[in-house]
């Protein structure tokens, strides 16, 4: 058995279930989506435009927009403290201090009109209310020493960085306070990338200093391949495969949607001249079929799938939700 | 050898700031053959776009001229500019921004063809369109369309269509995939390769990802702030990478791939730096571990080092 399973997870999603209401239909986000993220465990999850990452990612931290989405079902525990429904007050506590996240465009996260080192001291000052100000003070010149950007330009504004830059404080902001769950949204999606590489090495160093456990969202396999422990596939709001990166990225047991992902990534070593693309688009998230949400695109679509949801088979710990498995997965672990 | 289709000798691009001339585009020779494709690669701010932007004569050239089929066709005037373009077309990075909203996607594609295709009537021209529909896989229902209705991948495939329509020469595309997904962008890049050869079309592609350049490219040039470090053939370049900013380029590319998790990388340091005012020298030279002095003395140009393979470094061999 894994041996992760045995320990208290961080972060555990069951059943997930969101919804947006809109004026003409009701968009399901997701459908019953488990996540579950252990002490010091960073997990990729990867999916296409749509297939509700990012929406995950905000009802963990209750910021799913007022009014409009609604959570109609599971749980969300976060150190077994449910976060679903959860009052302000706490979700308010956990925000920047427990749980932290570092969005997808540095460009647009960071105030204009504050100066960095202000933005990065309101979050120690909001969380740690007694401290005097020189401790602040001091929190954030050493935050800034690690992000490696020298504590003497923590007067000046977001403008008078670059892209790179920005990020790195932004990544500050959200490390500060240690946070035991740090979520990346697409942290290096708006970067180039040899800025890229340097925020990777970057966020590794912090994560050994602080054993923060993460959630990190991304579309670029390479990036997990290269950065995380474990990976969630995400498909039409639920996850359709879940396993160690050296499971998924063995290539030889993968959902077909996963197996598709990879056939798309144009290799540097392969000579084919065409790539193999999945054929089709993503469902319409208002409406969704009744089986698997991925047998409109599927070549392996059996009468079956249109009808019923297949249930995730394990194998040694690798989950798939596909009929393609139900025979070679364990017997008992549905 | 037969003459390139597209020759840029020279081109330089300045754009004036308050504080001195932006240098966008210095002294970039290159040549582009008929039914091959030319891969620009380099980082954001590098002067990819403003290259494509000047040869398409969007923007005017500072100096340089570009050569097409021998011809000059910078600093042409009137019937013979509109002549010249209908050869030229261009396919826009952004397929939300760069179609118009007002306009349905017949009207769109139809649109080169009213300015530029000489007498057609509206029938020949609504024939004309559809076909170039079905070419770029676009089904006729999409004809009274708007743009805001249809995905992404669709949307570039009507940038496409559009690009097609005046039956071009060379296509400068500027990132045509990096605002699509994945699976969409393998679907876009397979039509493009199939359209490169039933049309024997000429490409120059422009684009910061490495694995699809690399994929759709004979030649590749390697772009930094403004000049072409290397030019090679695509399988010499990512074969034997010779200037220090290439290899950095392509051991920063993550790749899928568990075998490349356990090797250490070396990581570039530091950033880009201002392109306003540059000094001479190697542009690279600050961020680079083989540089020395001579490296800030005086521009670099770039020296074949093995036939067919251009550097512009000094330190490198």
């Amino acid at each position: 058995m894994n041996k992760r399973k045995e320990n208290n997870p961080i972060l555990d999603i069951k059943d997930l279930y969101v919804s947006y209401n809109t004026d003409d239909a009701v968009v399901h986000a997701l459908n019953g989506l488990c996540l579950r993220i252990e002490k010091g465990e960073v997990r990729g999850v990867v999916g296409e435009t749509g297939a509700g990452k990012t929406t995950m990612a905000l009802s963990v931290l209750g910021l799913l927009p007022e009014g409009i989405s609604e959570i109609s079902g599971g749980s969300i525990l976060f150190r077994n403290q449910e976060l679903v429904r959860a009052k302000e007050k706490l979700l308010a506590q956990l925000r920047g201090k427990s749980i932290s996240m570092i969005f997808q465009d540095p460009m647009s996260s960071l105030n204009p009109v504050i100066c960095v080192g202000e933005q990065i001291a309101e979050v120690v000052r909001l969380h740690f209310p007694k401290l005097a100000k020189d401790e602040i003070e001091l929190m954030t010149d050493e935050i800034m020493e690690m992000i490696g950007i020298p504590p003497q330009r923590k007067s000046e504004y977001p403008y008078q960085f670059s892209g790179g830059m920005k990020q790195r404080i932004v990544i500050a902001i959200a490390l500060v306070c240690e946070p035991d769950l740090l979520i990346a949204d697409e942290p290096t999606t708006a970067l180039d990338v040899t800025i890229q590489a340097q925020i990777l090495e970057l966020m590794k160093q912090l994560k050994e200093k602080l054993d923060t456990s993460m959630l990190f969202i991304t579309h670029d396999l390479g990036v997990v391949a290269e950065f995380c422990d474990t990976v969630s596939v995400i498909y039409g709001g639920e996850v359709i495969e879940s396993g160690m990166v050296e499971q998924i990225f063995a290539r030889d047991k993968n959902h077909p949607y996963t197996k598709g992902l990879f056939e798309c990534i144009p290799y540097i070593d392969s000579t084919s001249k065409r790539l193999t693309p999945i054929l089709g688009n993503m469902p319409d998230p208002a409406d969704l079929p009744p089986g698997c949400s991925f047998c409109e695109r599927c070549v392996h679509a059996a009468e079956r799938c249109k009808n019923e949801k297949p249930a995730s088979y394990q194998i040694g710990g690798h989950e798939i939700k596909c009929f393609l498995f139900e025979n070679t997965a364990e017997v008992g672990n549905e | 050898m037969s003459k390139p289709l597209v020759e840029v000798k020279g081109l330089y691009k300045y754009f004036n700031t308050p504080k001195g001339p932006l240098h966008a585009v210095e002294n970039v020779t290159l040549n582009i053959n008929a039914g091959q494709t030319l891969g620009i690669v380099g980082e954001s701010g590098c002067g990819k776009t403003t290259l494509g932007k000047t040869i398409m004569q969007l923007t005017e050239a500072t100096k340089g001229d570009v050569l097409f089929e021998g011809k000059s066709i910078l600093g042409l005037k009137g019937n013979q500019k509109k002549e010249s373009q209908k050869n030229i077309q261009m396919v826009f990075q952004d397929p939300y921004s760069s179609l118009n909203p007002r306009m349905n996607v017949g009207a769109i594609i139809e649109d080169p063809l009213v300015v530029l295709g000489g007498k057609m009537s509206a029938v020949q021209r609504k024939e004309q369109v559809l076909e170039l529909m079905d070419i770029v896989g676009l089904p006729e229902r999409y004809y009274n369309s708007y743009p805001h209705e249809l995905d992404g991948g669709r949307r570039q495939r009507i940038g496409i269509a559009r690009a097609l329509a005046l039956d071009p020469k060379f296509i400068v595309c500027d990132e045509p995939v990096s605002a699509l997904d994945v699976s969409i962008q393998a679907q876009i890049l397979n039509l493009l390769m199939d359209l490169q050869e039933d049309k024997h079309l000429s490409y120059m592609f422009i684009t910061h990802n490495l694995l699809v350049v690399r994929h759709i490219s004979h030649q590749i040039a390697v772009m930094y702030m403004g000049q072409v470090v290397e030019y090679a053939d695509k399988e010499e370049l990512f074969a034997n990478p010779k200037h220090p900013y290439t290899q950095a380029l392509l051991a920063a590319i993550p790749m899928p791939d568990l075998r490349e998790r356990q090797k250490k990388k070396k990581t570039l340091k530091g950033e880009v730096t201002n392109p306003i005012n540059p000094k001479h020298g190697c542009r690279f030279a600050l961020r680079c571990s083989l540089a020395c002095d001579a490296c800030k003395g005086s521009d670099i140009s770039l020296i074949e080092m093995v036939p067919g393979h251009y550097v512009a470094c000094l330190n490198c061999s």
